[in-house]
């Protein structure tokens, strides 16, 4: 315990190393590239189970409860525990079936008719918390979000 | 708390006057023109629903006409399962979006950001619990709920009618969660009860018409729990810094 010297009340010194930071290589690449796949793979799978329940079953409601459920397993990261980066990203990426939102990209056009004041919402993204913004709540804007 | 109190009170007047329905249920139709007459003034009628609130009457006269206006509207299933399975990015957008500074804004897109985050809200909170507990007390059939009950098999049990009730109460409630418990440990703690909670509600009452979408809705029920207890991978409770 003597190893810890308290400078300020509230910080202490660590006692150990700091983990080293990975090089940037190009396997942080090939992980990004994994996960669009991946994504895309599951893109795929989600319509054509969606066709084969229309077609086989006559309803919706298998994909309705793969929706809301996913729903939730995707919200987890708003918990204030903090998720690796890959996660996140992988997350995000997947919470546009659940959010029935695959346009979500299109309101950033700036073509569009009505007039957003983004230089506001990017400020006010301070009070929003990180993981919550990473997992696309990246705006104070019901309409793009 | 107030949803709390709004669910006690449903339940408690979903109690008071649900009727279990049979093959021949001729009951039903007597009570409804009871409440009929009531509502226009005969005093024979007014004597016997002497008991019952006022808006039971009012539901009687209100609920078909709204019922048959709810219908007629173009893809009314597709905007009440938007704003069911879109229940939790309402709340979400809706809490970021009605934030003062937000509000303050001039921009035009933003006017009309906050009419629809009003909109969603209200709908979602108010509009569909009292539509839902209006079409309840004026069908008296269980015939006619279409989305709102959605292969739950309503007529059996008052628990099953909730089925969508607690599902949008249970995303308010893991939301609230989020936002308002800030330690992590009790985040986790509270979001397993509501896991276990929704789990025993499934398993218990079996609210859905048949038994593989009851197991398919327990099976999901237990990914969330595993994807939940997952999120202890990334706390301290692992040791080992170099994982």
């Amino acid at each position: 315990m003597e190893s810890i010297k308290p400078l300020h009340p509230d910080s202490y010194v660590l006692d150990r190393k700091v983990v080293k930071q990975l090089p940037r290589t190009d396997d942080q690449f090939r992980w990004n590239s994994m996960i669009d796949s991946l994504v895309s793979l599951l893109f795929a799978t989600f319509i054509i189970a969606l066709i084969l329940a229309m077609v086989f079953s006559n309803t919706f409601w298998f994909t309705l409860a793969y929706i809301r459920y996913l729903q939730v397993c995707l919200h987890l990261p708003m918990m204030s525990i903090s998720v690796p980066a890959n996660v996140i990203n992988f997350m995000r990426k997947t919470l546009v079936v659940p959010k029935l939102d695959p346009f979500r990209y299109l309101w950033r056009d700036e073509t569009h008719f009505a007039s957003f004041d983004f230089p506001k919402q990017d400020a006010l993204r301070a009070l929003m918390p990180d993981q919550t913004e990473e997992l696309g709540y990246d705006t104070h804007n019901a309409l793009i979000n | 708390m107030i949803c709390y109190g709004i669910l006690k009170g449903s339940l408690k007047l979903l109690q008071q006057h649900s009727k279990v329905p049979s093959a021949a249920n001729e009951g039903g139709e007597a009570e409804k023109t009871v409440d009929l007459e009531g509502a226009k003034g005969n005093k024979a009628g007014r004597a016997k629903t002497m008991g019952t609130p006022w808006w039971h009457n009012q539901a009687a006269i209100y609920g078909p006409k709204l019922l048959s206006f709810v219908e007629s509207l173009l893809f009314y299933k597709m905007i009440l399962a938007v704003f069911l399975f879109g229940f939790m990015e309402f709340v979400i957008s809706g809490h970021f979006g009605s934030r003062k500074e937000a509000i303050m804004s001039t921009a035009a897109g933003e006017t009309m950001q906050i009419f629809f985050v009003w909109l969603g809200l209200s709908g979602a909170f108010i509009g569909l619990p009292m539509l839902y507990y209006w079409l309840y007390k004026a069908s008296f059939s269980y015939k006619k709920f279409s989305f709102l009950q959605y292969t739950v098999k309503a007529h059996l049990s008052i628990y099953n009618f909730l089925f969508y009730p607690l599902y949008m109460c249970r995303r308010l409630a893991y939301v609230l969660i989020v936002w308002y418990v800030e330690h992590p440990v009790f985040q986790f703690f509270w979001m397993m009860v509501l896991n276990y909670l929704a789990l025993v509600y499934i398993g218990w009452h079996n609210p859905l018409l048949t038994r593989l979408q009851n197991w398919v809705e327990y099976y999901n029920q237990l990914s969330i729990v595993l994807v939940t207890l997952h999120m202890c991978m990334f706390t301290d409770w692992v040791g080992d810094r170099e994982v």
